[in-house]
């Protein structure tokens, strides 16, 4: 590509990771399910957006790249963060809350509910909730970008709408209307 | 149980198989099936009302803010004009939020005010915009902006200089300082800097190759490329 036509592109592509900043900082809020977790993670998929950018392949989604950039940095902030313990699988684990933690649980509203839902997440559930709810990716495109199979992707979603409709349950309206 | 007019049950949908068709997964054929079972049968869709609120709720629970805190742009290293409305307005990006409200099914008006509605319309006339190119993109929004209250010696508007040269410095720099980068002989800034933070050059013909090379090795200039044309 002569030099003109590359530097045009790299200011084309910097433009467009710009005005892409507001949507990826709310998945990034969602994948971590902590506003200044986000903005760190947010911070470090943009400078590796920046420094990797030749590797995007022109004519393929940037959004979708730089999704998969956040959702791969956030799995290598969770890797450190497990320090020697018990594997647990997740599509094995209990995850839903037992009657005598869901008796303790009080909630303001329905929103104050599934905010605590949104931290308390195990966080393989809550990628795919970011990926599906917050970024609006299809099932197809959530399971490509986590490298699992869509029937994972369904499942996590089962488990997770589960885990959140729990605790909104207990919210002072009740039911989900 | 409430019966399908097909005469399947309407437990016969799960609410997996309601979730799908409600985030635009499923393809089109079962699509069509699945909006048919759900508006025939009013167990189906209060089941179907119920995850969609359910959606929602998450959705409010982490909000789009736009545009971004300034203390935050300036910690990506981005200048305060990267929250212009005009960085929106040229950018190409194909909105995966508007694809999925294409791809969902119609939504009852009461969940309006949820969705930022008349984001995704914006988001929507932003991808039809992307035809116009990449030129645009680059220049579209820069004639309307009011000059700069000064000016460098040598960087008066002459409208007969035409841009040949593009430079980019590291984020975050001070337009000042920018503009004292760029304060060389033979050269003229054309306008201000773009969204992305590009700015404009004419340089001397004969002085192109030299300016530039300069600029490249100043250190806190990111690009400095030769350019042909861009329309003004």
């Amino acid at each position: 590509m002569p030099a003109a036509e590359a530097a045009l592109a790299k200011v084309q592509i910097h433009s467009r990771l710009v005005a892409f900043l507001p949507r990826l900082r709310r998945f990034c809020h969602g994948l971590t399910g902590n506003a200044d977790l986000g903005d760190d993670l947010l911070q470090a998929t943009f400078e590796r957006a920046l420094s990797r950018i030749d590797q995007w392949q022109a004519g393929t989604n940037l959004e979708n790249w730089v999704y998969k950039l956040a959702s791969n940095l956030n799995i290598d902030r969770l890797r450190a963060l497990r320090v020697r313990g018990v594997v647990i699988d997740i599509e094995e684990a209990f995850d839903l809350a037992g009657e005598d933690e869901l008796a303790r649980m009080e909630f303001r509203s329905e929103l104050d509910a599934v905010n605590a839902a949104m931290v308390d997440l195990p966080p393989e559930l809550r990628q795919v909730i970011a990926a599906v709810v917050l970024a609006g990716q299809s099932y197809r495109e959530a399971a490509d970008m986590l490298d699992i199979p869509i029937g994972t992707v369904m499942s996590r979603l089962s488990r997770a709408r589960k885990f959140i409709e729990q605790r909104v349950n207990r919210a002072p309206s009740g039911m989900v209307q | 149980m409430s019966m399908t007019p097909t005469g399947l049950p309407s437990t016969d949908m799960t609410d997996d198989q309601i979730a799908a068709w409600l985030h635009g997964s499923l393809e089109a054929q079962d699509a069509a099936h699945a909006e048919a079972m759900i508006a025939a049968d009013p167990v189906l869709a209060e089941r179907a009302s119920r995850l969609r609120r359910l959606d929602d709720l998450v959705r409010q629970s982490v909000p789009l803010e736009d545009p971004l805190p300034a203390e935050l742009l300036a910690r990506l290293g981005l200048p305060a004009f990267a929250n212009d409305p005009a960085t929106l307005a040229t950018a190409d990006i194909i909105d995966l939020a508007a694809r999925r409200a294409a791809r969902a099914p119609a939504r009852p008006t009461r969940f309006a005010a949820f969705t930022g509605g008349w984001r995704v319309a914006a988001q929507i006339a932003l991808v039809v915009g992307m035809g116009y190119g990449a030129m645009q993109i680059f220049t579209s929004h820069i004639p309307t902006q009011p000059e700069a209250a000064y000016r460098m010696l040598g960087s008066a508007p002459d409208a007969t200089a035409a841009t040949n040269a593009l430079v980019m410095f590291d984020p975050g720099i001070r337009p000042a300082d920018a503009r004292a980068l760029l304060g060389r002989p033979g050269v003229q800034v054309i306008g201000e800097p773009t969204s992305a933070g590009a700015w404009r050059l004419h340089i001397e013909p004969g002085r192109r190759a030299s300016v530039l090379a300069e600029l490249a090795a100043t250190p806190r200039v990111r690009l400095a490329e030769p350019i042909e044309g861009i329309p003004e």
